[in-house]
């Protein structure tokens, strides 16, 4: 597929996540994202040094600005397992907003058209580091890194985009 | 002057001789050509047994100097009486709470008896579980290893479908007792489940 871009309707398919009662859900992205402003930050792997040290808290520490201009949902996604990616989410106690779910299939970052492969690092494939703004399932920002690195992706530049 | 005919499983020809210097050689007009989705064949190995030497093949995991590495099976087994247990999923609930701290505990018993090497291993990548295996601090023996990409698994034949947990294809749970490579133990589970596969199990096998 041809990567996501502005103007596009994200396409609808199937992620994972565990909710706020603890219980593996698998949930079409529509049903969660549809009716609202969300943002959605893609992370080449759970527990990987620029998603962990760089990535997630640019969105954890820039969580209350993002929400104060409108933002419903903060939402990191990744080609881990939703077990791994609910542990990792852990790790970040200072987080109060943004919620972690899980490409499990892999099904749903080839919708997106951002697969990245990683197998050189024993990652397999995985998806391409990027942030995205969401209206109504409408995007509005795509900011999408050729590969693993960390230039156009943060929180900041969201903010500067909303 | 004769025909020599030569039958194959899919199709048969045949080379007969004309004249005292000439030979015709005769194709059928069909030929059958069996299709193939997938070369070589899909089919899963056969699980893993006693008596088995362990199947050649690459795993990662972090060393001590945090470096990435990817080895060989045998290089890190031969010559050594390594127990090497599975585990379908890191941060899972049985694996995390159940089977690796059995094998944390066990340990040093487990080396008393002549274990060289404990290593857990699982289908999740290098990075998840070197960071799995630091939720152990208690863990002075047990090495974390990673088949990111299944095919170990698939070598062993303990392939388990995990997709509708969103985990994908995942290893079912075992334990091996190998020595120099050969399988001397294998306690292998159906799917996740934990009933053969513990620390103790292999423990009573010593």
């Amino acid at each position: 597929m041809a990567p996501i871009a502005v103007g596009s309707v994200l396409p609808d398919g199937k992620i994972f996540l565990f909710d706020e009662n603890d219980q593996l859900q698998t949930v079409t992205v529509h049903s969660l994202l549809a009716g609202k402003k969300v943002i959605l930050f893609g992370v080449p792997g759970a527990f990987t040094s620029a998603c962990s040290l760089q990535h997630v808290p640019s969105f954890i520490e820039k969580a209350d600005q993002l929400k104060a201009k409108g933002v419903n949902e903060i939402i990191c996604y990744g080609m881990n397992d939703p077990y791994v990616m609910k542990a990792w989410g852990k790790t970040f106690p200072e987080n109060k907003h943004v919620k972690f779910v899980s490409d499990g299939s892999g099904e749903y970052t080839k919708l997106l058209g951002l697969e990245l492969d990683l197998k050189d690092k024993g990652l397999g494939i995985r998806t391409r580091r990027f942030a995205m703004l969401l209206d109504n399932l409408k995007v509005t920002v795509a900011n999408i890194e050729t590969g693993g690195e960390f230039t156009v992706s943060s929180a900041e530049d969201i903010l500067k985009a909303l | 002057m004769g025909t020599l005919t030569i039958q194959t499983p899919i199709y048969s020809f045949s080379l007969k001789s004309n004249s005292s210097d000439s030979v015709s050689l005769s194709l059928p007009t069909k030929l059958f050509i069996p299709f193939c989705t997938s070369f070589p064949p899909t089919s899963s190995m056969a699980p893993i047994a006693v008596g088995d030497v362990v199947p050649e093949g690459s795993i990662s995991f972090f060393d001590e100097n945090d470096q990435l590495q990817t080895v060989s099976v045998h290089s890190l087994a031969a010559g050594k009486k390594v127990i090497l247990f599975g585990v379908p999923g890191a941060f899972t609930p049985t694996c995390s709470m159940k089977h690796v701290p059995g094998f944390i505990e066990k340990a040093e018993e487990l080396k008393s008896k002549g274990v060289d090497e404990i290593i857990c291993f699982s289908v999740n990548d290098p990075f998840v579980m070197k960071a799995w295996g630091k939720t152990y601090p208690e863990n002075k023996h047990v090495k974390f290893v990673a088949d990111g990409s299944g095919e170990y698994t698939k070598l062993l034949g303990l392939e388990l479908d995990l997709k509708d947990k969103g985990l994908g294809v995942r290893s079912r749970r075992f334990a091996l007792l190998l020595d120099n490579l050969k399988v001397t133990v294998a306690n292998v589970e159906s799917g996740g489940e934990f009933t053969v596969s513990s620390a103790d199990d292999i423990l009573k096998a010593l």
